[in-house]
């Protein structure tokens, strides 16, 4: 992945013939009757059988400008969270992916990880903030941990164990930490799920409040309404292709219409 | 990518490795009656028991034979426990490594400084009570903190290289654990090497681990300073090797780890 801070273009992200590819293991429970069939037929499949190799998406070409908010939608299994992964920089790029971003990226996956289940939320978050924000200062970060203490409204369940905390709490701590600064780049993969009715209104506002000062965002979500609401643009994943770019009405009603299937892709 | 930076830099990481490395630290001894104090408990412990069973009961006749088992003992748990800690770090932290931009690194490294502080804290109680008193002068300060360098990065490329290994087969923590238990006892610690027949000193000549511990055994036993500079070579040699098939493997393999993790 190539970073880039200097850029004054009005893009913030570039993609160039993006691809993902991987190895897919099966393990199928198999019949007493069908290993030994297996046996007789292809005896060396039972210990060489390699996996398949799937490709994922295949030559993406996207751009993002600073003020978009872009939703990405698809169905299970499309590359959705793959790709923002390596937006992330989570994921490494091969040298034939490029990636190009002008600036900083944030990204939240998963609201419900335990790094130290033993320890308290407030010691989690001290980690979780140096996760977040290894670019600031221990002051910068000291402050960012006192808003989010303030702000997720734990009380004294903040020095509770992490590992006796709900789905719900999880999400509480986890929103309030990445949306209390904005970034260049926002990535939010389907993260409004747990916090009870109350404090998700409450972080709703202050995300919405993140997302317009950030540069650009990207949204995953399967609430065509939260997409429908926070976004300015939607993109369409299906086929390892983006089958669709344009706004986010547009992009929901063809959604709708063109991704109408049960079965994962590939299945 | 290289094998440090992920467009931050290496003080950021490192100053995330401190935090994680007082993290696991307090992780581990939390609700524990005797807290920190297991640090030390199971090292000294475990000396006891050894210098009991072989100097008392079993009668190995070795010249000072406490600071020979010390200079042995000390550095071998040191090396198994990060081993056996670290084997399956990638697996195990799945969840966090999918979640956040980190390098992979930075768990092995803050497991190996984790027990990096158990060492140098066993090491040092023990040599008060076996009464070195070079040690207490700091006269051998220097060679020791070298000795711990070399064992530290040795043990951490190796955690790095198994580590990644186990995700691609996962048989790779059992083997280790298999392997270790074998060369503890071709690893003269508790015995001197000199009860090894001749025909089978290749067996100590090549033995990695032990390359590693005999700098320790060339100050606290023999102190000898010549044999020291030699130990140290022998191991920096090592640590290169090791060096640079960690970072040939992760240079093949860093693209496929997180779809297979």
């Amino acid at each position: 992945m190539t970073s880039t801070s200097t850029s004054k273009s009005n893009i913030i992200l570039e993609v160039n013939h993006f691809s993902i590819s991987y190895n897919v293991p099966y393990y199928k429970t198999q019949s007493f009757r069908d290993w030994f069939v297996t046996a007789l037929s292809s005896p060396l499949d039972i210990f060489f059988k390699s996996d398949d190799r799937v490709l994922l998406l295949d030559n993406i070409n996207l751009q993002i400008k600073k003020g978009e908010r872009v939703g990405i939608l698809g169905n299970n299994g499309s590359g959705k969270t793959s790709f923002c992964r390596y937006i992330a920089g989570i994921h490494n790029c091969r040298k034939s992916n490029k990636i190009i971003i002008n600036g900083i990226v944030k990204g939240i996956f998963d609201t419900e990880v335990a790094i130290f289940p033993e320890l308290s939320g407030r010691e989690n978050l001290e980690i979780l903030t140096h996760f977040f924000y290894p670019e600031l200062s221990v002051k910068e970060r000291n402050d960012i941990i006192l808003d989010t203490e303030t702000f997720c409204d734990l009380g004294k369940y903040i020095d509770v164990p992490f590992k006796l905390y709900s789905k719900g709490m999880k999400a509480r701590l986890f929103l309030s930490l990445i949306s209390s600064r904005p970034v260049d780049l926002l990535i939010l993969d389907e993260v409004f799920n747990g916090a009870d009715y109350f404090f998700n209104e409450k972080i709703t506002k202050r995300i919405k409040e993140t997302i317009q000062k950030s540069g650009a965002v990207i949204f995953v979500s399967h609430s065509n309404e939260l997409i429908e609401e926070v976004c300015n643009r939607v993109i369409i994943f299906k086929n390892k292709k983006i089958i669709f770019d344009g706004s986010p009405k547009d992009g929901i009603a063809y959604y709708k219409t063109h991704c109408d299937q049960t079965s994962i892709q590939g299945a | 990518m290289p094998f440090f930076t992920r467009n931050e830099s290496l003080a950021k990481n490192i100053s995330l490795v401190f935090t994680m490395t007082k993290s696991t630290l307090k992780s581990r001894y939390r609700k524990t009656f005797a807290g920190f104090l297991w640090v030390i408990l199971n090292p000294v412990v475990t000396f006891a028991v050894q210098a009991l069973i072989f100097k008392n009961i079993l009668k190995v006749n070795v010249d000072n034979y406490y600071l020979f088992l010390l200079s042995g003992v000390i550095p071998w748990i040191f090396i198994i426990t990060t081993l056996n800690m670290t084997a399956s770090a990638f697996v195990v932290n799945r969840s966090v490594l999918m979640a956040f931009k980190l390098d992979p690194w930075i768990f092995i490294l803050s497991q190996c400084l984790d027990n990096l502080i158990t060492l140098v804290a066993s090491f040092s109680l023990l040599l008060l009570l076996t009464g070195d008193i070079n040690v207490i002068l700091g006269l051998k300060i220097p060679m020791f903190f070298m000795s711990l360098c070399l064992i530290a990065f040795a043990t951490f490329f190796l955690s790095f290289l198994i580590a990644l290994t186990h995700v691609f087969l996962r048989d790779t923590q059992f083997i280790v654990q298999f392997l270790l238990n074998i060369i503890y006892f071709i690893t003269p610690i508790f015995y001197p090497k000199e009860l090894i027949p001749n025909k089978y000193q290749w067996l100590v000549s090549y033995n990695p681990l032990f390359i590693l511990i005999k700098p320790f055994q060339s100050i606290f036993w023999i102190y000898d300073v010549k044999l020291f500079i030699k130990d140290s070579s022998n191991s920096l040699i090592l640590i290169s090797l090791i060096t640079i098939l960690c970072l040939y493997f992760w240079r093949r393999k860093k693209n496929d780890i997180y779809f297979n993790i």
